[in-house]
């Protein structure tokens, strides 16, 4: 077989990770949906015409996506800052490409699935639950039931509901995979309190990157020149109006690398420190 | 079967292994043995692949432990001091752990199974610290993989299972396999181990097969006050004196004392190392 990678052994690194948390996961299941039915349940209680209305069911989608998933990402190799549990995982018989796509796969593919499914398991059900009491309330107040909005499930793939609508898969998407990515690398880099060194070194990354464009960059553009998106710079003068931008190509493929580009580049960088992971 | 060549191995700014060079041959058993903190975890770490030698080098045949290939992995099992189990039964564990090494009996995982008295019924969790340490060794001994390290093995288990121990050890190598034990409980290893290695501040002070032991030390109890002052080591007790004496006689073997020899070793190394010079 293979020391890069052999589908075989995947799978069966795949079997032993289900074998040893199967019971993590089947407990988070209904705390996932029952923490969703919770909130819906208290937004309807306040206000059964919100409850129902996709704005709402967005930010709970991506909210609880981005925590959930997140302190997930930074669980899925959380063995590796336990020294007992690191020596069996470095030591089992498989490459480190097999357990790097082991972890992607329970915790981006298998995650993203199953927390999209129990969401509109909740959703769905709560959503029209709302629209009911909403209607019943409207009755009792002797108004228009029609006077009540229809539901309107929050479609996650559809690009008129997403959060920018010039982007397909949603930008808020590739943001929670990028994060997710980042703080999944910060597990494997960092042995003790990953999660608060892996977001105080995001957090520091992006100071750097503000100072550098502050300090370094704009002092370079001339007086009353300003940056106007990724790679255009604008001159808005009382004289004149000029406006600079790099070809279209480098706009399109910056975005493309930001949006895309930025999960696999902290894969591929997970990848290689658990190359050189020592226990 | 490993070859260390030069090892040197620091945490930090502290030195643990200053250019170590071993040899480690298949069909034997050997015994690291050292005080606490002298470099023998570090050492089988460094063979596992656990942890990378900052100079010179460790190979297992011509596989290098560094790049953790699949590989090398499926010749290699670390039993460590201190472990983890996921809250299953031991059948389940084992069933999901024992694919992915080839040569895995499980015939000889359910002969050790029952030979430690081990519960099938009971999950890993809830298992004793010494139940889980034998559901361990009976795991790592079933691999069949060609080098078996195991650290403070002893730990943990009480008298009777460290005999069942020694005698499972023992009875579980083969030409193909070779056994290292690190501990500092070398009592335990008696009768076992076919060759001593003696590491003390990161350097070998003494590496010696036991038959050559026999044959150049003896080990008695003695209350001569002659013999006593010519001992290598003595040690006062109730029955007499325990010593270390030179053996000038090829033909008379001695049974080797660990005990004494690793203190002899420690502590009266030059005069030691002298007899085997000669």
């Amino acid at each position: 077989m293979s020391n890069t990678f052999s589908f075989n052994r995947w799978l069966r690194l795949v079997g032993l990770h289900w074998s040893d948390h199967r019971r993590l996961y089947v407990l988070a299941i209904p705390v996932i949906a029952g923490l969703m039915l919770v909130w819906f349940g208290f937004v309807t209680m306040m206000n059964d015409q919100w409850a129902f209305h996709p704005d709402l069911q967005l930010v709970t989608y991506y909210v609880g996506l981005f925590f959930i998933g997140g302190l997930y990402g930074n669980m899925i190799f959380s063995a590796l800052s336990r020294k007992r549990e690191s020596i069996q995982f470095l030591l089992l018989p498989a490459s480190h490409l097999e357990k790097l796509l082991c972890g992607l796969f329970f915790s981006v593919v298998l995650f993203f699935i199953t927390y999209t499914l129990l969401f509109y398991v909740v959703d769905i059900p709560m959503a029209h639950l709302a629209r009911s009491i909403h209607i019943a309330r409207l009755e009792r107040f002797g108004r228009m039931v029609g006077q009540s909005p229809e539901v309107n499930i929050f479609n996650l793939f559809a690009v008129k509901d997403g959060p920018a609508p010039d982007f397909f898969p949603p930008l808020l998407l590739m943001i929670y995979l990028s994060i997710q990515a980042f703080v999944l690398l910060g597990s494997i880099y960092f042995t003790r309190y990953a999660i608060l060194k892996s977001l105080l070194s995001a957090i520091g990354i992006v100071i750097l990157s503000v100072l550098f464009l502050s300090k370094v960059i704009f002092p370079l553009v001339p007086d009353g020149w300003r940056m106007s998106g990724l790679t255009s710079w604008s001159l808005f003068s009382p004289s004149e109006i000029k406006f600079v931008r790099l070809p279209l190509w480098v706009g399109h493929w910056s975005y493309q690398l930001l949006q895309y580009g930025l999960p696999l580049i902290f894969w591929v960088t997970a990848w290689f420190r658990l190359k050189e992971k020592e226990v | 079967m490993v070859t260390i060549r030069d090892l040197h191995f620091s945490y930090r700014r502290k030195a643990v292994l200053d250019g170590l060079s071993l040899e480690f041959r298949p069909g034997y058993i050997y015994g690291l043995l050292g005080k606490n903190g002298t470099g023998k975890s570090t050492l089988l770490r460094n063979m596992a692949g656990l942890l990378f030698p900052q100079r010179g080098q460790v190979r297992l045949g011509d596989l290098n432990p560094v790049l953790r290939q699949p590989a090398f992995l499926e010749q290699v099992f670390l039993v460590p001091e201190e472990f983890h189990f996921p809250p299953v039964l031991i059948d389940e564990w084992v069933r999901h752990r024992a694919v992915f090494y080839p040569k895995f009996s499980y015939t000889l995982f359910e002969q050790t199974l029952v030979e430690f008295q081990i519960p099938r019924d009971v999950r890993l969790t809830d298992m004793s610290h010494g139940q889980q340490k034998k559901a361990l060794i009976s795991f790592a001994l079933s691999t069949n993989v060609a080098l078996l390290l195991m650290d403070e093995p002893t730990n943990g288990l009480d008298i009777l299972s460290k005999s069942q121990f020694r005698k499972i050890i023992a009875g579980a190598l083969s030409d193909e396999k070779c056994i290292i034990i690190s501990t500092h409980q070398v009592k335990d290893l008696e009768n076992l181990i076919d060759r001593v290695t003696v590491i003390d501040n990161g350097k070998i002070l003494f590496d010696q097969p036991i038959n050559n032991i026999s044959r150049k030390l003896q080990f008695k109890l003695s209350f001569d006050p002659d013999e006593t002052s010519r001992a290598l080591y003595a040690e006062t007790s109730l029955k007499g004196n325990a010593l270390v004496l030179p053996s000038y006689d090829d033909e008379d073997e001695s049974h080797p004392d660990l005990e004494m020899l690793y203190k002899a070793v420690v502590l009266q190394g030059d005069r030691v190392a002298r007899v085997f010079r000669n």
